[in-house]
């Protein structure tokens, strides 16, 4: 993959949005325990927020030192400052546009040697700079020792060790940090780099405009390597061509690529750097962990593995605990007998007019749709699912389900890290097509927006489809649909594929330890997601139902808007060889998808709408495959734009008709009994 | 003596040396230097398939065969 070009708004500008306190920013590559550094440090009061300009969340907390407080920025994975991810790309953007008072650098204690290198260049970008060597507990317990006085005195920085998992060197790490701000300026650092090295970037750095914000020297290693965000930003302030010429005769000098001529003289000094700091164990210990990983890694048993983990966590946790008791207690129960009752006669009493009760009880009333779609339905099957995904996540299971996926993911333009927003999109769609992001090229996250919009039902459909479908025609009934929906997603996805130019890009994952998760850093992360779910998508949902209100509120032609809509829907029902009632449902799908779905049902199993099975089937899998809700439609012409979500939706449009129709023309009878 | 073999046909579960990685596909190179995958470096590999997985250091790591395609290795002898 070619460095592509980005427009996702990270211009250099004089707009820092964490000015005006003193920052500390916590800064290292995925897996060192960052997050629970950032927790163990500041509490659980973190705020998350997009970082503007992008989607990729930041969290910010404040952290309360001895004598004041000051501003701790949490920012994503990054393994160096030449981005490769949109995530490395905000990280290293939060360093040099809001250039924090202190940069924390994260590492793992048994990967120093591998990590280190990142020091050396925060360092030389003029960061005030602080280690923390992080996860002591297992590399102590893996036999590794390290002489951190050595460390500190060699690497002219503070060293503190840490285990933020378990609260430990929490303490002195706030200490370290604040008498490090106390003292004056880093001094400036000589990046250890080859001498053909440093004439190229000697002669580069004649051409580089005064007053960047970026430290001169690492400036022009960066434009060395042809860094697109840093030559657009330099090439704003300076005539480009000259510049780029400049860059390609410092470039002509050197025999080899200069990203390979650093990285191998970093990798020189850091081991010179830690020559007698550390002592390796010998023998790397087997645990249990160790030992079950390559069974997970395996296809041969780890595909067996997968289908329970995924048959337990979705269809036993949230499909038949999530959806159907914990839904049915709160929805049937605590709604329907008590609270719906209540607000119905406490509305009716103090509203006189019809019309208005209507907004707040009633068929689309905010309270009777809005509120009981939230907590009853929303609330136990998402949150659910988010609990179940962060499990997960901490364990390190994730990785390896990506390893697992990558070749038949390659067939459809995509490589094992789309596992992370699939996977998610069982849970919610919008968040999914959010996580996009973690994917490298723009293609790759066109593909995923595509698959998440049709082919993967979110936690409130599968809810429902697992319980209502198996209800209605059994086992049978209910893999004829999976069977149809992932056909599906493997068909237009290869087709997508073949169709979108370009080529999926190469793949890599870190594989961490396996770990137990720890309950308080799950419980977190649940409630991060939750939180996210209520705030951004909810009120969506509210909104839907105040529409829905107004479209029935009067009468043009003697229908209300609503039912000219549903008059619209009804050839397409037709087209599906569905009785017209069914039209409804199909509007409903819009603006949320499962309630379409449970509308059709509870028709279908009260004998109000007569369904044979194999029209249930032509509705389920049209339903899921159907248009996203309102919420996914808002997210990805955020993320992608209205040109591609409008395609988007067109192709999903098309696609779920088109298999909707083609299934009720099927001779199914046989099939399904 | 030992001669440099490409990582793909390398023997399983052995110390191996990353003696080369290719430097001509430069994203690939990038995604190599991110992983430490640099000359000089030991490591193991894990399996084969259905992606290649290596141990460096403490660390383990996934590969499609596109990135494992770049790195040469050679046989760490005994001592």
């Amino acid at each position: 993959m070619s460095a592509h070009h980005r427009d996702d708004g990270l211009h250099f500008s004089s707009h820092a949005p964490f000015e005006g306190s003193v920052r500390v920013a916590l800064v290292g590559p995925p897996n060192v325990g960052k997050s629970a550094l950032f927790n163990a440090l500041s509490g659980a009061y973190a705020a998350v927020s997009n970082y503007p300009g992008t989607t990729v969340a930041i969290s910010t907390a404040p952290l309360a030192l001895d004598r004041r407080t000051v501003k701790l920025i949490d920012t994503p994975g990054m393994y160096s400052l030449f981005p490769l991810t949109d995530e490395e790309r905000v990280a290293r953007y939060v360093l040099f546009n809001d250039t924090p008072d202190l940069v924390v650098h994260v590492v793992d204690a048994k990967n120093l040697e591998r990590q280190l290198a990142l020091t050396f260049m925060l360092r030389a970008a003029g960061l005030r700079v602080l280690l923390a060597v992080n996860m002591s507990d297992e590399a102590e317990h893996l036999g590794y020792s390290h002489d951190l006085d050595l460390l500190r005195s060699r690497l002219g920085v503070p060293v503190v060790q840490t285990a933020a998992i378990r609260n430990k060197g929490i303490v002195e790490l706030k200490r370290t940090i604040e008498a490090e701000l106390a003292t004056g300026p880093p001094a400036d650092f000589e990046l250890p780099v080859p001498p053909e090295m440093h004439r190229a970037e000697e002669a580069l750095a004649e051409h580089l405009p005064p007053a960047f914000p970026v430290h001169r020297r690492l400036l022009a290693l960066l434009l060395l390597q042809d860094d697109p965000e840093m030559l657009e930003a330099v090439a704003a302030r300076d005539s480009s061509e000259s510049l780029r010429s400049a860059v390609q005769d410092a470039r002509e000098h050197l025999r080899r690529p200069p990203s390979f001529l650093l990285a191998a003289s970093l990798r020189a000094a850091v081991i010179d750097l830690l020559d007698g700091v550390v002592t390796a164990p010998q023998k790397s210990e087997r645990g249990l962990a160790s030992r079950v990983a390559p069974l997970l890694e395996n296809p041969i048993t780890g595909l067996p593995i997968l289908l329970a983990v995924l048959y337990l966590a979705f269809y036993q946790g949230v499909g038949v605990i999530g959806a159907g008791v914990l839904v049915d207690r709160l929805e049937n129960g605590l709604f329907g007998q008590w609270l719906n009752p209540a607000a119905d006669s406490l509305v009716r009493g103090l509203l006189p007019w019809p019309w208005l009760q209507n907004l707040f009880v009633g068929d689309y009333g905010l309270i009777t749709l809005g509120l009981t779609y939230a907590i009853a339905l929303v609330l136990p099957v998402v949150g659910l699912f988010f609990l179940l995904f962060s499990l997960l996540e901490d364990s390190g299971y994730l990785p390896r389900i990506a390893v697992l996926m990558d070749r038949l993911f390659k067939r459809l333009g995509l490589s094992g890290r789309a596992v992370i927003p699939l996977v998610l999109g069982f849970g919610c769609d919008t968040m999914a097509t959010l996580v996009t992001r973690v994917q490298e090229s723009r293609r790759e996250r066109l593909l995923t927006t595509l698959l998440l919009a049709l082919a993967i039902p979110c936690s409130a459909q599968l809810g429902l489809f697992a319980g209502l479908l198996g209800g209605i025609g059994g086992a049978r009934l209910l893999l004829l649909w999976a069977a149809a929906v992932f056909l599906v997603f493997l068909v237009v996805g290869w087709a997508a594929h073949r169709i979108l130019p370009g080529t999926p890009t190469s793949f890599y994952v870190e594989l961490p330890p396996l770990r137990l998760p720890r309950t308080r850093n799950v419980l977190l992360k649940t409630w991060s997601r939750m939180r996210w779910y209520f705030l951004e998508v909810l009120p969506l949902f509210l909104w839907a139902s105040v529409a829905l209100w107004a479209l029935t509120l009067f009468e043009i032609g003697g229908r209300t808007p609503f039912g000219w809509c549903v008059q619209a829907t009804v050839p397409f029902a037709r087209w599906l060889l569905l009785p017209d009632a069914a039209a409804e449902t199909m509007l409903f799908g819009f603006f949320r998808r499962d309630y379409g779905a449970a509308n059709l049902f509870a028709g279908a199993a009260s004998g109000a709408l007569s369904l044979t099975k194999q029209q249930v089937l032509v509705a389920a899998v049209t339903l899921t495959l159907f248009v996203p809700c309102v919420a996914q439609f808002l997210v990805m012409v955020r993320e992608q734009s209205v040109r591609r979500a409008l395609a988007v939706s067109g192709v999903v449009l098309a696609v779920a008709f088109g298999v909707g129709g083609l299934i009720a023309r099927l001779p199914l009878e046989g099939l399904l009994g | 003596m030992s001669l440099s073999t490409p990582l793909v046909s390398a023997p399983i579960g052995v110390p191996l040396t990353v003696v080369a990685i290719d430097e001509v596909d430069r994203a690939r190179l990038k995604k190599l230097i991110t992983l430490g995958l640099l000359p000089g470096v030991i490591v193991r590999l894990d399996r084969r398939w259905p992606c290649y997985v290596l141990a460096v250091g403490a660390s383990r790591f996934a590969l499609d065969r596109t990135l494992a395609d770049g790195i040469v290795v050679d046989s760490v002898e005994p001592s």
